[in-house]
């Protein structure tokens, strides 16, 4: 887990985490030769009613041949990689240029 | 404002740095290679809702501050907007303009290729005018792409799509209808057979109602699998409806996003069967797009979706064509040949993760009070909890979990598209 480059989020290493996800899922392979689809979206979502909070969130999906269209649809299936504070206004956006958080290790 | 907008496409790059070297890294080589050496050859594609990127919220409007910033298709691919309706270039995938996003005569929309994205991309200015400037001349291109997904791996999210023209097409009936206290009370009643929830304030109007309800997924689905009953109320009450009021530039203005609307009370029969035409074309294509997996080439789909358009402008005012729309008709086709549907690729899964968000971030994190990138790390640190523990429950169970109602809810095949479908529950 880091902060993201940004500054405003925090990431998880995408390709360590796509490779673990694959491997907990080795089941599914089917040990077929043809790709796998793998989907990435980014989503923003409101986070507070109140503070009008938003976070762009992003996320990665792979999407295996053979599967079940309602398990495709699993909010399971959707692993997220990525959570930033996304502009809202431009007192926000002013904010989060300024002061872009602390540092994690 | 156009700096303020720069200005958020540099920030999504820079939140994205470290994703954008993977993405690239995936799409050159094709393969994720597993601690064990095994090479496992993957595909790479992007789902983004093509949503408003910024608009002038209500509240804060005097103050000409954009708000609402879902940044996704549009700025994640430079682009300065593609949704407005005073925009020129109209669609993130092909170089339509506002001229011709009507023309539905026009046999085929090419996608932007490689090279003209990075032609548009070249010689970019810096100056917030200059990239306004160039904008115009370049199709919508501001400012250069952020993650490199070619246009055809870039898939359009089917769940927006759908709800969006069908939330078109009800606001241009409702419009057709003028709010008829006839057809209006039947309408409520079809709504309240149909279980689908309805604003019970009385003091509004219709089309505020509808506007209040705020209805997601479900109910447009609903509304279109019984559109034929809306349809059917219009016609019995065509000719002779009573207006229950008057109508300035509000009500079915503001719903139908129009400012002059002249109120006449000549809804025919005629009218409703154009309407209904167009539904019913809308709905055969909408039940294909929402299969599993299909087997349809792009020409066959050019062919009946290009029919669709036509009829949808012979029937409405050319202005009403949404970017949706011609992206459902021009290149959704596509898709549906070389990927062998798009219902799979909707973004279900994600808008259904945002509900979970939410409550960590009420119940499971210290909020903002240590700052916004200790919340984020905190969701993400408790997502990979959940994850661990499931999977340790997935071990031990076959299913794959509970799923959301909503977006389980599908369309069912029209007889008419059944050649073309391949499986409605399995990829």
């Amino acid at each position: 887990m880091r902060t993201t480059a940004g500054g405003r989020g925090a990431e998880l290493p995408l390709l360590a985490y796509m490779r673990q996800v694959l491997e907990q899922d080795r089941a599914r392979l089917q040990g077929g030769t043809n790709p796998i689809h793998v989907k990435f979206a980014l989503d923003g979502a409101t986070m507070t009613s109140g503070s009008f909070v938003q976070e762009e969130v992003g996320a990665f999906q792979y999407l295996y041949e053979g599967e079940k269209l309602a398990d495709v649809k699993s909010p399971r299936e959707a692993h997220m990689w990525i959570i930033y504070i996304g502009a809202e206004t431009e007192e926000i956006l002013r904010y989060v240029f300024c002061f872009p958080g602390p540092q994690l290790s | 404002m156009s700096e303020l907008l720069s200005n958020t496409n540099i920030m999504i790059r820079e939140e994205l740095a470290n994703t954008i070297e993977v993405v690239r890294h995936l799409l050159e080589e094709k393969q994720v290679v597993l601690s064990n050496g095994d090479v496992v050859p993957v595909l790479p594609v992007l789902t983004c809702d093509l949503k408003v990127s910024t608009v002038l919220h209500k509240a804060h409007s005097q103050h000409n501050q954009p708000t609402n910033t879902t940044q996704t298709l549009v700025r994640v691919l430079g682009l300065y907007e593609t949704y407005r309706p005073a925009s020129f270039w109209k669609c993130p995938y092909c170089n339509v303009c506002c001229n011709d996003i009507h023309d539905f005569e026009k046999e085929y929309w090419p996608m932007r290729t490689e090279e003209e994205v990075a032609e548009d991309e070249r010689n970019l200015p810096t100056s917030a005018i200059g990239k306004k400037k160039h904008a115009s001349t370049h199709h919508g291109v501001h400012a250069p792409r952020i993650l490199p997904f070619p246009r055809t791996s870039i898939i359009p999210c089917f769940l927006h799509c759908l709800m969006a023209i069908v939330r078109k097409l009800f606001k241009l009936l409702l419009r057709d209808a003028y709010l008829s206290t006839e057809v209006t009370e039947a309408w409520e009643q079809i709504i309240r057979d149909r279980k689908i929830k309805f604003c019970s304030n009385l003091e509004k109007t219709f089309a505020d109602r509808v506007q209040d309800s705020r209805w997601g997924r479900p109910e447009w689905l609903a509304i279109l699998q019984h559109h034929q009953d809306f349809i059917n109320t219009m016609k019995d009450h065509a000719g002779y409806a009573k207006r229950n009021h008057t109508f300035g530039k509000g009500q079915v203005g503001k719903l139908c996003g129009e400012t002059n609307i002249l109120v006449r009370n000549n809804a025919t029969r005629a009218k409703a069967d154009q309407a209904g035409a167009v539904w019913r074309t809308f709905y055969e294509l909408a039940t294909l797009a929402c299969q599993a997996r299909v087997q349809i080439t792009e020409k066959e789909w050019l062919l009946r979706a290009r029919g669709f358009g036509k009829l949808f402008t012979q029937t409405y005012e050319a202005r009403n064509t949404t970017p949706y729309i011609h992206i459902f008709v021009y290149h959704l086709g596509y898709f549906l040949e070389h990927y062998h549907g798009v219902e799979k690729f909707a973004n279900y899964a994600l808008e259904c993760k945002h509900r979970t968000n939410k409550i960590q971030m009420r119940g499971g994190t210290s909020g903002f009070s240590a700052g916004p990138v200790e919340a984020a790390r905190q969701q993400l640190n408790a997502q990979m909890r959940i994850e661990h523990h499931q999977h340790r429950q997935l071990l031990s169970s076959v299913s794959r979990g509970k799923k959301r109602g909503w977006a389980e809810l599908n369309l069912a095949a029209h007889p008419a598209i059944h050649d073309f479908v391949v499986s409605s529950t399995h990829i």
